[in-house]
Order: structure tokens, then C-alpha cells, then sequence
């Protein structure tokens, strides 16, 4: 499923969502991406309503430990999507984490496994 | 002046610091008050509590107080009018088809269906489909093995150019990789959110000009799949002819229309008299009150 609007934001987001991290939420994927929060969270609903990613709640259910995360990851019609998005518009598939990934490095065929195979 | 040197210092060092140490515990709780109250702005009753909690548990990762508030100061004023705008535009949509799927259902199972009259009904539920969902509607239906074109229906009385676009009664052969073709094969709903940015082939190069010509940029193609049989296919699709803020499907649409194909396909089949059976008739009468429940639901 093609995305309809595809902004730099959008490219950010997309390209900190291939990272390794695997408990990815709103303020990490914000931060990771180098945009601010506020304008992350509209990205991922619209990600969420085209399929391409998928979330969940921290746990299953509220408790005293306070209000929960929500993760987020890239579905495979998502990780597909993603990377052939990225690289025609970028050029290659970057992904961008807490730790600075250099440049333009590659996913490796592992994670790209791991991701499939989820 | 002795009195006002020591209100000068009391107010420098005691109040002001006190003050500033109390405002400083009470930002976090107002970050978190904004915080909520932005959420129910959103709209929805479970997207406000979903956004809320974890707008909430976000917070809580922001360092600092002030910075806290700034953090929910930016969710307020980017996210939530975004949001917001987004969940309006998933909701009118819902009631559309909502209400569109009730008055099509009814069409369906208005009438005990036969075979001469199945034709008129498909053709209605496509006067239903367009312009409110579609400015294109086609259903074509397997006649002895080979695939003919039933129904065509465009917006506003547009019509393709002769030798384009198959005309009604003409056999229709899709090439490999075409939606239809796709959605005949895998027996599933294919969503084309964006024409322009997908590789896809046409019967041939008079009918991709026409598709371009007419602005065509979003399809939607479901099989038509009664009793383990596949009778045809019908698809829909958006162009320039409408003038409309959403000129694109999404997969919420492509749900919608799936499960619409899906009675569609009963109804086709039900009217072939060599396949229809009284039980499979009623089944396909009587649901249809629960389905517009859950279009409803979708509101």
C-alpha cells in the first residue's frame, strides 16, 4: 500500500523506525528522528491507518506502575514499503538511532530477517 | 528603612525562592493537565484515552519540569488539531460508506434475486457507489468461463472514448499484475492507494491514456467469490472528475468495500439459478441488518 502524503518528517520517522531499537515509542522515535514529538505523533497514526506500522501497549494492562507505553514497530508490508520509499527518495536506507548510525548503513540481512519473520 | 532592607531580603531570599520551587512542582502537573485536555480535544472517546496514556507515560521519559511543559505545549499545539483533522476525516468516512452500505444492502436483499434481475441490481448499487465513494464503478461478471463487463458507471455522465475502456457486455482480459487480475487470483481486495506511484499494467495503451486523461489516482478491486466459486470481480475508483479533499483510498476503505464485494458475491450468485439454493438465499437476507450494525459500529 503506497502512502498518500509523503513528507521529509515522514521520511525521518520511517528511516528511525528501521532502526535495531526494538521498544520504539513516540518520544524515542521523535527523538531519533530529530523532529519534535508533537509532530511525530500525527506521522505514525497516519502510518498505523495506511498498514504500515503496527503498535502496542507497554503491558497489557494498566497498573500502579502509572500510564504505559506505546511501542511501535514497522509492519512487513511497512518494512517493504519503507525501504523502497527510501531509497528512491534518498537514495539508500538509513536508519537512524539513539546511538548515530553512520550514514547511509546498510540494515543488516539479519535484522531484516527478524523483522520479516515478526 | 531599616523595616524595608529586610523585606527586600525576605522577599529575596525566602519568598521568591519558595515561589519559584513551588511553581517548579507545579509544572509537571500542568504539562499533565494539558496533556489531557489535549487528548479529548482529539475527538474519539477511545482514541482521546489512548493518546492520553501515552502521551502521559512519554512525559514522563522528558527530563526536567520545564522542559515538561514546553514537551506538552508542542503535543498541544502540533499534534492535536492533526489528529484531530485525521479521526474527522476517518469518521465521515466510515458514516458514508456506513449509510452507503445500508442502502445497498437493502437493494440486495430487497428481493428474492433472479437471474434478469441481478443486472439492474448491480447496476444500482453502483448508481449508489458513485459519485459518493467512486467516480468509476465496474463489475464484471464470468459468463460461461469468459470475463464480460455487466456494469460501468461514471461520474457525472463522463463516458471513456470509444475503443478505451471495455463497454458493458464486451469480454475483458486483464493482463498480469493488473488489480483485478490480482484480486481474481489471490481472492482478496487490492487497494492501488496511489495510482501514480505504482507500476501497473493496463489492458493496453488507449486504456492507461484514458485513466490518465481522467486524473484516475486511487483504485480499489475485489473479487466477486460466492460458495468456492469466483464469479467476477468489481472495482472502484477515484479521478479527477470530483473535486474531493480525499482523492485517495485507504485500507479503511479497502475493508469497507471488501466486506461489500463480499455480499455482492452472494447476491450474483444466489441469482444464478443453477447454483442457488433457499438456505444460502435466506443467509444472505438475513445478516444484513447485523452488517449495517457494524458499519454503524465503525462510526
Amino acid at each position: 500500500v503506497a502512502l498518500s502524503r509523503v513528507t521529509p518528517a515522514t521520511l525521518d520517522v520511517l528511516e528511525a523506525l528501521m532502526g535495531p531499537d526494538e521498544e520504539l515509542y513516540g518520544l524515542k522515535i521523535a527523538r531519533n528522528a530529530g523532529r519534535k514529538t508533537g509532530s511525530v505523533y500525527p506521522i505514525l497514526a497516519r502510518l498505523e491507518e495506511a498498514g504500515w506500522i503496527k503498535s502496542c501497549w507497554e503491558r497489557e494492562e494498566r497498573d500502579e506502575r502509572g500510564p504505559r507505553r506505546r511501542f511501535y514497530r514497522l509492519s512487513p508490508d511497512g518494512l517493504v514499503g519503507a525501504r523502497a520509499l527510501l531509497t528512491e527518495r534518498r537514495g539508500a536506507v538509513r536508519q537512524r538511532t539513539g546511538r548515530r548510525a553512520p550514514a547511509g548503513s546498510p540494515i543488516p540481512v539479519a535484522e531484516l530477517l527478524r523483522f520479516r519473520a515478526a | 528603612m531599616m523595616t524595608g532592607k529586610m523585606l527586600a531580603f525576605l522577599l529575596a531570599a525566602v519568598l521568591i525562592p519558595l515561589l519559584v520551587n513551588e511553581a517548579g512542582d507545579l509544572v509537571p502537573s500542568l504539562a499533565r493537565c494539558l496533556l489531557r485536555w489535549g487528548a479529548r480535544r482529539i475527538g474519539q472517546a477511545d482514541q482521546a484515552q489512548r493518546y492520553e496514556e501515552e502521551w502521559l507515560a512519554d512525559l514522563d521519559r522528558v527530563p526536567g519540569k520545564l522542559t515538561k511543559l514546553v514537551h506538552a505545549c508542542g503535543v498541544l499545539v502540533h499534534s492535536v488539531p492533526r489528529l484531530r483533522a485525521q479521526f474527522d476525516r476517518q469518521s465521515r468516512r466510515a458514516r458514508l460508506f456506513g449509510a452507503l452500505a445500508g442502502r445497498i444492502m437493502d437493494r440486495l436483499g430487497m428481493r428474492p434475486a433472479a437471474t434478469q434481475e441481478i443486472g439492474g441490481t448491480l447496476q444500482h448499487v453502483a448508481e449508489l457507489l458513485v459519485p459518493q465513494f467512486a467516480d468509476h464503478c465496474f463489475v464484471d461478471l464470468f459468463q460461461g468461463g469468459v470475463l464480460i463487463g455487466s456494469v460501468a458507471r461514471h461520474t457525472g455522465g463522463w463516458t471513456p472514448p470509444d475503443g478505451t475502456w471495455a463497454q458493458v457486455g464486451e469480454q475483458i482480459r486483464y493482463p498480469q499484475g493488473h488489480f483485478c487480475q490480482q484480486a481474481m487470483e489471490c481472492l482478496d481486495t487490492v487497494l492501488v492507494a496511489n495510482l501514480a506511484k505504482e507500476d501497473r499494467p493496463a489492458p493496453n495503451a488507449r486504456s492507461e491514456a484514458t485513466a490518465w486523461g481522467v486524473g484516475m489516482t486511487s483504485i480499489i478491486a475485489a473479487p466477486l467469490y460466492a460458495r468456492g466459486t469466483l464469479l467476477g470481480v468489481m472495482s472502484v475508483a477515484r479521478s479527477s472528475l470530483t473535486d474531493r479533499t480525499e482523492p485517495y483510498y485507504t485500507p479503511a476503505d479497502r475493508g469497507l468495500f471488501g466486506a461489500l464485494a463480499s455480499w455482492v458475491g452472494v447476491a450474483v450468485d444466489n441469482a444464478n439459478p443453477s447454483t442457488a439454493d433457499p438456505l444460502t438465499a435466506l443467509a444472505a437476507r438475513i445478516p444484513q441488518r447485523g452488517h449495517q450494525r457494524a458499519f454503524l459500529a465503525i462510526e
